[in-house]
């Protein structure tokens, strides 16, 4: 049909194109026409390619219809130079085809783009004898396809291969014979060992119990013998790669062919849900788990449903030995079944408090009674949260517990907390009163308490002061620490701790005295497990103790004194009589002796050795106060000015003597005994310096700071920076006949005499000294009032 | 002129042997009693012209005597004498110069000292 065409072809275009025409009469000699009429059914027949024909110059000798469209020439292009007219194809594959065609005299083919028609063909060049015959195929939708395929196919595969899920192909029997990466990661077998899994029934699956899962009941081989796809089959199977068990979830599509009834494929895909499958495996254990417990405690756990119409149920309710709830109407007028247990008084409220929590969606909180039917009441307590279903209803989760002993216990600890509360404040006034405050450490937190009281003792404030063991350690007085720190270490340790006393600093610089007792709390197996110590503020007590002490030395100093007095004052009458014939007889006597004779002599020694005595007595006299003071009144100040100038002729001029006399009231007084009293005092002064240099600073001024009040006394001080003196020697400066110095230089009267003068004159003597600080006497003389002055 | 008679109360007895021989020597005539009791009695039957007494005594105390001779309106000046208190711290001259006595003298005294009161006391 087409071939009539086709040789009609060339002679329609002849009477088109003159040039054709022309050119394919003189370039087609009738040989080669011959040729290619007897080359029927090969290269002329009608054919959707596209033909010419070259000689064996290249010339070109015929193009079909077909391949004037295809490479979009005209017919003059018979009998040219084919590489002239298309320059396009040199260089090319087809270029290297037909040169190879036509030189080997084999067939060629090629394949590639021609740029002029931006098209691929397919070329097939023959030899002939004249030449070449080359046939090609616009082949541009040809190879999109292909690509577009290959593409796709490529898309496909990886997909398939890349998949997390796994996929198998199993093949009308049921076996493996395709799987990707997934599916040999999931049930850890290679390709090659599924292909072979139906010959081994040792790896068979189990279902979703655990049961083993017979081949027919298989997902692929369900879906191969009923040709419709299993969806969401859990089954487990061994992973020989990991050793354990894993859970798949399998969909099995069966693919149909067309007109097809039996699948001649299965494609199994599944997931691994063994993360999934062991989380559900838990939970279910867990939910029984919760069932257990909340079925056995006290605690009702419930789910309630309040409907629109006011009809309360309870769709779940686990204790019901608690309570038994019953289904009724919201409304407790009816006192229906839901209210039979409710206490008559609660019903109300109750219904009231659920109404509200329903239409506000509230938490629900409550506490009402339920009475049994023994009539014993109960306090529950209850607590639900409400949501709103999506049939308007509303529904609680919540629970309900047995509040009557907890109820009763709260009352009973009120009450024991107001006790406790009352005791607090007991102990807190006990404490205050005692002065006693308390520490209380738990070793095993580390914390600290005090009692308000401590705080009080340690001057410090509740709100600004956190107790520590370094807060602690900063109040304390700093000579005192480190014996502190000994014994407070053993006792953080668990030992035992002895009474302590020490002092501390208050913010203010006020230093107290504490005396501190400890406890150690221990457990049932003896383990230290804190302290308690109590800290009793003793400085009051011990300042009276002090004061006491002194007082008490004070008065054993004057008894003794006194008792020594007493004594002096009895021998010094028996040894003025005794001394009488020894100076009266032998004066008498002395006057019957001629002047110069040994006897003489001996006598006048005698009788100097009794006046040496009467003075002796008469010093032990003025100590015991025997000897009374001849007073007058007078101006100490001026008098001391003279008696000072006489003292410095007898004193070194290594010694400095300052004077600082204020004015001051008179004073009654004995003179010669004050003269005396100066001269013993600045002796004393003077022996305590000794070689070295000094001071001696006499001082007086209208009242002290001393003991006596600054009232009514003057004050005399007579201060030296000698060697000073020590405690013992303190203590017995004005006994008769206690000296330091030496046998000769000293009677030890001095000081016990100015101690007698002192006291005759109604006044009072203080000694303040310590070795190398030099001495200070005060002396405290009371003035002569005014109106006094007649009486004498 | 017969010589000044002098009563000497003491109860030591070196004492009255001492002012009796610094009296004597000095030209007077002495007497002597051992306490205040035998002086009075003395007194009464010699009638002195001067007393010097002690003030310490067992059996009638210096004290004693002096105010029993003054109330006794006696004429004689009273000379005390005292080694000083014993048992207490009493100013027993200074009680005795109050109460009459005419002078006071602290024992031990000189032979000198003795006799230029006598005689002070004698002149008066």
């Amino acid at each position: 049909m087409s071939r009539p065409k086709d040789c009609v072809g060339p002679k329609k275009k002849e009477r088109r194109d003159g040039c054709h025409a022309r050119t394919a009469e003189a370039a087609a000699p009738f040989a080669l026409q011959k040729k290619i009429s007897s080359m029927r059914g090969s290269y002329l027949r009608p054919s959707p390619d596209s033909i010419c024909l070259v000689n064996r110059d290249w010339t070109i000798n015929y193009l079909n219809e077909r391949a004037l469209t295809d490479v979009k020439s005209s017919h003059d292009a018979v009998g040219c130079n084919l590489w002239e007219r298309f320059p396009h194809l040199l260089g090319t594959d087809f270029e290297k085809a037909y040169r190879r065609a036509m030189d080997e005299r084999v067939s060629t083919s090629a394949e590639g783009y021609y740029e002029p028609v931006d098209a691929w063909f397919r070329a097939y060049a023959h030899p002939l004898p004249e030449g070449l015959v080359i046939s090609f195929r616009d082949v541009t939708v040809k190879r999109w396809r292909q690509t577009a395929l290959q593409e796709s196919e490529e898309r496909y595969h990886n997909l398939f291969k890349s998949l997390t899920q796994g996929v198998m192909v199993h093949d009308s029997t049921g076996a493996v014979v395709d799987a990707n990466l997934a599916a040999e990661r999931i049930v850890g077998l290679s390709l090659e060992q599924m292909r072979n899994l139906h010959k081994d029934d040792s790896r068979q699956p189990v279902d979703e119990q655990g049961a083993p899962m017979p081949r027919e009941k298989r997902p692929s081989i369900v879906a191969l013998t009923t040709g419709r796809p299993v969806e969401n089959c859990i089954m487990g199977v061994i992973n020989p790669r990991l050793g354990e068990r894993r859970w798949l979830n399998v969909h099995a599509i069966p693919i149909l062919r067309e007109n097809e009834t039996k699948p001649s494929q299965v494609y199994a895909l599944f997931a691994d849900v063994t993360a999934r499958k062991q989380t559900e495996i838990a939970l279910s254990a867990s939910e029984a788990r919760l069932n257990r417990i909340t079925r056995n405690l006290p605690i009702a756990v419930f789910e309630r449903l309040l409907t629109a119409e006011g009809k309360v149920s309870y769709p779940y309710y686990n204790a019901r030995e608690l309570v038994r709830p019953t289904d009724g109407d919201l409304d407790p007028r009816d006192g229906g079944s839901l209210w039979a247990q409710v206490h008559p008084e609660d019903r109300k409220p109750f219904a009231a408090q659920l109404r509200a929590s329903a239409e506000n969606l509230s938490v629900l909180s409550q506490e009402f009674r339920l009475v049994g039917e023994d009539g014993t009441v109960r306090w529950m307590h209850s607590k639900g949260v409400p949501r709103r279903t999506d049939r308007g209803d509303t529904l609680w989760e919540g629970f309900a517990i047995d509040v009557t002993e907890q109820n009763k216990t709260e009352e009973a600890l009120r009450a024991s907390e107001a006790k406790l509360r009352r005791s607090q404040e007991h102990f807190a006034r006990a404490q205050r009163v005692a002065g006693v405050g308390s520490t209380e450490i738990d070793f095993r937190t580390g914390e600290w308490i005090w009692s308000d009281e401590l705080y009080r003792i340690y001057g410090l404030d509740m709100d600004g002061f956190h107790p520590c063991e370094a807060a602690l350690f900063e109040a304390l007085h700093p000579d005192d620490r480190d014996r502190f720190r000994a014994d407070f270490e053993g006792g953080l340790r668990g030992e035992e701790v002895r009474p302590l006393e020490f002092r501390i600093v208050r913010p203010d610089g006020e230093i107290r005295t504490i005396y501190r007792e400890v406890e150690i709390l221990r457990d049932e197996v003896g383990q230290a497990i804190g302290l308690v110590a109590t800290q009793q503020d003793i400085t009051q007590l011990r300042r009276m103790e002090r004061e006491g002490e002194q007082l008490r030395q004070d008065l054993m100093r004057v008894q003794r004194l006194d008792a020594l007095g007493r004594l002096a004052g009895g021998i010094a009458h028996d040894v003025n009589n005794t001394l009488v014939p020894v100076i009266g007889l032998t004066e008498t006597m002395l006057k019957s002796l001629q002047p110069g004779s040994p006897d003489a002599e001996a006598l006048a020694i005698v009788r100097d050795a009794g006046i040496r005595a009467k003075g002796l007595v008469q010093r032990i006299l003025t100590f015991s106060r025997r000897d009374p003071p001849n007073r007058e009144r007078i101006d100490l100040g001026r008098f001391l000015c003279e008696t000072m100038r006489f003292i410095r002729a007898m004193v070194p001029t290594t010694i400095e003597i300052e004077t600082h006399l204020h004015p001051v009231p008179a004073i009654l007084a004995d003179t010669a005994q004050l003269h005396q009293l100066m001269i013993n005092l600045v002796t004393n002064s003077v022996d305590a310096i000794g070689a070295a240099k000094g001071t001696i600073a006499v001082r007086l001024s209208p009242g002290g700071t001393g003991t006596l009040a600054a009232e009514g006394y003057i004050w005399l001080s007579v201060t030296d920076t000698g060697v000073g003196m020590d405690k013992a020697t303190l203590e017995n400066i004005y006994e008769p006949f206690f000296t330091t110095k030496g046998v000769d230089e000293g009677t030890g009267l001095g000081l016990s005499v100015v101690y007698g003068m002192v006291c005759a004159h109604g006044g009072q003597i203080d000694v303040t000294s310590a070795p190398g600080n030099g001495t200070r006497f005060d002396i405290f003389l009371p003035i002569d009032p005014p109106n006094s002055r007649k009486g004498n | 002129m017969s010589a000044k008679k002098i009563l000497i109360i003491d109860d030591d007895a070196s004492v009255r042997f001492t002012l009796k021989r610094i009296l004597t020597d000095a030209g007077y005539e002495v007497i002597d009693a051992v306490d205040g009791k035998k002086g009075m009695q003395r007194f009464d039957a010699d009638v002195p012209d001067l007393v010097i007494t002690d003030l310490i005594m067992p059996e009638q105390e210096g004290i004693e005597t002096i105010i029993a001779l003054k109330s006794a309106r006696r004429v004689a000046p009273v000379v005390a004498i005292s080694g000083g208190g014993r048992i207490d711290n009493k100013d027993l001259l200074h009680m005795a110069e109050r109460l009459g006595a005419d002078a006071v003298l602290h024992k031990p005294f000189g032979a000198a000292e003795l006799i230029k009161i006598v005689k002070e006391k004698l002149a008066a």
